[in-house]
């Protein structure tokens, strides 16, 4: 199977989320959280091109979260078109840590692609010095400021849309160690699929700009 | 870890002058008549491999007499890693040679791997190096680079060497190189290792510097090979270079707008780099005299600084009367010298501030440089402070108001407030990544179609647009819930919020105004690199020269390391 860096990895993920439609400032958190959950060998661009897929063409103002205060103290996040995107739930998130990290519950309803969340609380647990769970159909993942707790097998499985629960661990866990830094594997027709997004951000070639738009000349004879 | 990095940007050094503002230092104009100083990544690496006593040797040459095959340059570290550097030398035909980074045939190409490369690994680097970007590399190996003959030369000095004879000096320093780089990938890019592979290995602790470990290896196998091509073709006759004249030849390299956008995208790298350079320039300032050690040493250096002046060639009009009046400058410079400016209270601030009545930019660069230079052992240190990791300061701060955040960029970007974005001599240009090459392009906003897919790099547009919107909504609310209804904004909200904590971290100038030009964008960069002898091809591409003078690998031993920054009166 081709291998590809986190760099590479990170770079199509951008450009995919942006040919998508995402603003410049999601697709770069797209970036960083594909190029996390590729560093720790989680499904990364094969949830990404699902979930760009799957809201190509959608409003993001359907897709945001609006959060709401329930009687218990619970805050739940919801978006208005129905399913949520976890990038622009997970980079609300991380901003806006620090009330999850003071005890209150967040219920994030009807969630695509669920793994794409975990970068978000992963940041958010580092900023925070907290540590976070997220919990989604039976699947529990802990994350803390030194980094995730080894994973549950059937986190890779999880897809969505799934209501997922964020809340502060009183405990942090014991962080799985850093994974080594070496390729990563980037299967062909993945490639393809977030290539088709990214290709979107391309500007076609004229003459005019061929010739004016590098600035250089075409021969090195001298 | 955020609060020990934002003081680390701050070196707490002996009494200081002031730094020099972000208002004054951040200008297209003043980043693009930067020079190198003693600060820059090549100069940092030779001390460094001097210090250290890195073993470099060329285990295998097999290149035949018509320059085709392959050789391995090897770097073996005093902390007990080897780079090496493979080599492929091939049989280019000239109509296939081009500057351009499009091209897809070189006559050599390179890369450096990660340790020492067995049989096997050659034979799997010699199925993709020479492809360059059409070919795929492993995370084994640091960088990946090509370059072309500079021809006249090239051909000159082998005719030459094989008939017995040297060069003409006056045809080697017209050029100064005898090859050309074309591009130096590193970082990921094609394949190859991630920066987290080598980030907390002390050996390769600056910006770039296994890049700059290439090409100085690079400039080795350049003479090498014009040596060898000489006793293939005038067998017993043949000689080598002179050691001296061979010094003299640099490598070159050709520079476009792909690099253009870097120094854009890593805000707090380009932060460090300044940061540093400035924090030289003001440990210096705050000297009350100047020691005679010093002082010899800087008329000497103005006067090296002089003959390099004098040296530097291009047919671009432009250049050539900033040239012309840095060359004036220098004259007037060592007229205050010779006039006692050196015994005056505060000498290296004194001079600073008269530069900045009587000097250009280029000549006020070149004397921040030149200042700096006698003061190796105050400033050197810095050179590990410029290093960053962009992710450092990835995270928003969504917690913070959505006044104060409107406040911060009325603080820190009352430049980027200023002008009319709408008026088209302010929006001439858009950033672009052109599909047929995936390289970064600058077009013309009126006149060509595209700008619907505008890269972010119209920084003080975008972050006008987000101060607009900041002034309608609610000022106490938090910015993570501005963003969350406005994301439009977010990559500018990301920016002001590392700019407020980094004063340099900004260009502070409109990068789609019809006044940009893009090499100053090349220049900055290139000058922190260490590059010399600026030749603009046009708005926005450059060529350069690197380690022009510097001690070869089988010489640093026996030779100064870091004495060629500027050319030696010989």
């Amino acid at each position: 199977m081709p291998r590809a860096s986190l760099n590479e990895v990170e770079a199509l993920a951008r450009k995919a989320a942006r040919g998508a439609g995402m603003s410049w400032g999601l697709a770069e958190e797209t970036g960083k959280a594909v190029r996390w959950l590729a560093l720790y060998g989680l499904p990364s661009l094969a949830p990404l091109v699902d979930l760009l897929a799957a809201q190509d063409g959608a409003d993001y103002a359907d897709l945001r979260p609006i959060e709401t205060l329930e009687g218990d103290g619970r805050a739940v996040w919801r978006a208005s078109g129905g399913a949520l995107c976890p990038i622009a739930a997970g980079a609300a998130l991380a901003d806006l840590a620090a009330p999850i990290a003071e005890g209150r519950e967040t219920l994030l309803v009807q969630l695509r692609e669920p793994v794409l969340l975990l970068p978000f609380v992963a940041r958010a647990a580092r900023y925070e010095g907290e540590a976070f769970a997220v919990e989604a159909a039976g699947v529990h993942a802990a994350l803390g400021p030194g980094g995730p707790a080894p994973f549950d097998a059937a986190l890779a499985a999880a897809r969505g849309p799934v209501d997922v629960t964020v809340h502060a661990e009183a405990e942090a866990p014991a962080p799985q160690p850093e994974p080594g830094v070496g390729g990563v594997a980037a299967p062909g027709d993945l490639w393809r699929r977030a290539d088709a997004f990214a290709h979107r951000t391309y500007v076609p070639a004229s003459e005019a700009s061929r010739l004016s738009g590098a600035g250089a000349g075409t021969s090195d004879n001298d | 870890m955020t609060t020990d990095r934002v003081q680390s940007d701050r070196p707490d050094a002996s009494p200081t002058a002031p730094m020099r503002a972000p208002d004054q230092v951040m200008r297209l104009a003043r980043l693009g008549a930067f020079h190198q100083t003693r600060l820059s990544f090549m100069r940092a690496l030779l001390r460094r491999i001097k210090r250290d006593g890195w073993r470099l040797d060329r285990p295998v040459w097999r290149i035949d007499g018509t320059g085709v095959g392959v050789a391995v340059y090897r770097a073996q570290t005093d902390t007990g890693r080897t780079y090496s550097l493979v080599c492929f030398s091939h049989d280019l035909d000239p109509s296939l040679r081009s500057d351009r980074v499009i091209a897809e045939a070189w006559d050599a190409t390179f890369t450096l791997v990660d340790g020492a490369p067995n049989e096997a690994d050659l034979k799997r680097l010699a199925a993709n190096v020479p492809k360059q970007e059409a070919g795929r590399v492993s995370e084994q190996e640091l960088v990946l680079s090509r370059a072309n003959r500079s021809v006249r030369l090239f051909d000159h000095v082998v005719a030459r060497l094989a008939e017995g004879r040297q060069p003409e000096r006056a045809e080697i320093e017209a050029v100064g190189y005898l090859m050309r780089t074309t591009a130096v990938y590193g970082n990921g890019k094609f394949g190859l290792a991630d920066r987290e592979r080598t980030a907390d290995r002390e050996e390769l602790s600056g910006p770039f510097r296994a890049e700059m470990l290439a090409v100085w290896l690079i400039r080795a196998f350049t003479c090498d090979l014009a040596e060898h091509l000489a006793r293939a073709r005038g067998g017993e006759r043949a000689v080598a270079l002179d050691p001296a004249l061979r010094r003299r030849l640099g490598v070159g390299n050709s520079t476009g707008l792909g690099m253009a956008p870097f120094l854009v995208t890593h805000p707090l790298l380009l932060h460090r780099w300044i940061a540093a350079k400035e924090t030289a320039l003001a440990r210096v300032r705050a000297l009350s005299d100047a020691d005679a050690a010093a002082a010899d040493a800087f008329r000497s250096m103005l006067d090296r600084a002089r003959l390099g002046v004098d040296q530097w060639t291009t047919d671009d009009a432009r250049q050539q009367a900033r040239i012309g009046g840095l060359r004036a400058d220098l004259a007037r410079l060592a007229e205050e010298i010779e006039t006692g400016a050196l015994a005056r209270a505060h000498p290296w601030d004194a001079l600073i501030r008269w530069s900045e009545e009587a000097l250009s930019l280029e000549g006020q660069e070149l004397l921040a440089s030149l200042v700096i230079e006698p003061h190796g052992e105050l400033v050197d240190d810095l050179t590990r402070e410029m290093a960053a990791d962009e992710e450092s300061v990835f995270r928003i701060d969504g917690r913070q108001s959505a006044g104060t955040l409107r406040r911060l960029i009325e603080t820190h970007y009352a430049w980027a407030l200023d002008p009319d974005y709408d008026d088209p001599g302010a929006c001439a240009h858009f950033w672009y990544v052109s599909e047929e090459k995936l390289e970064p392009r600058l077009g013309r906003r009126l006149e060509e179609d595209g700008a619907a897919l505008e890269q972010p790099l119209a920084v003080g547009r975008d972050v006008a647009a987000a101060y607009r919107a900041l002034q309608t909504a609610p000022q106490d609310a938090p910015v993570g819930q501005f963003l969350i209804d406005r994301p439009e904004h977010r990559h500018a909200v990301r920016r002001v919020q590392i700019a407020a904590r980094h004063a340099y971290a900004e260009i502070r100038d409109n990068l789609i105004g019809e006044e940009l030009l893009p090499i100053d964008l090349l220049r900055c960069k290139l000058s922190f690199f260490g590059a010399t002898r600026f030749d603009p091809r046009s708005d926005r591409w450059v060529r350069i020269t690197m380690f022009q003078d510097a001690p070869f690998p089988h010489e640093i031993a026996d030779l100064p390391a870091d004495d060629w920054a500027y050319p030696p009166r010989l």
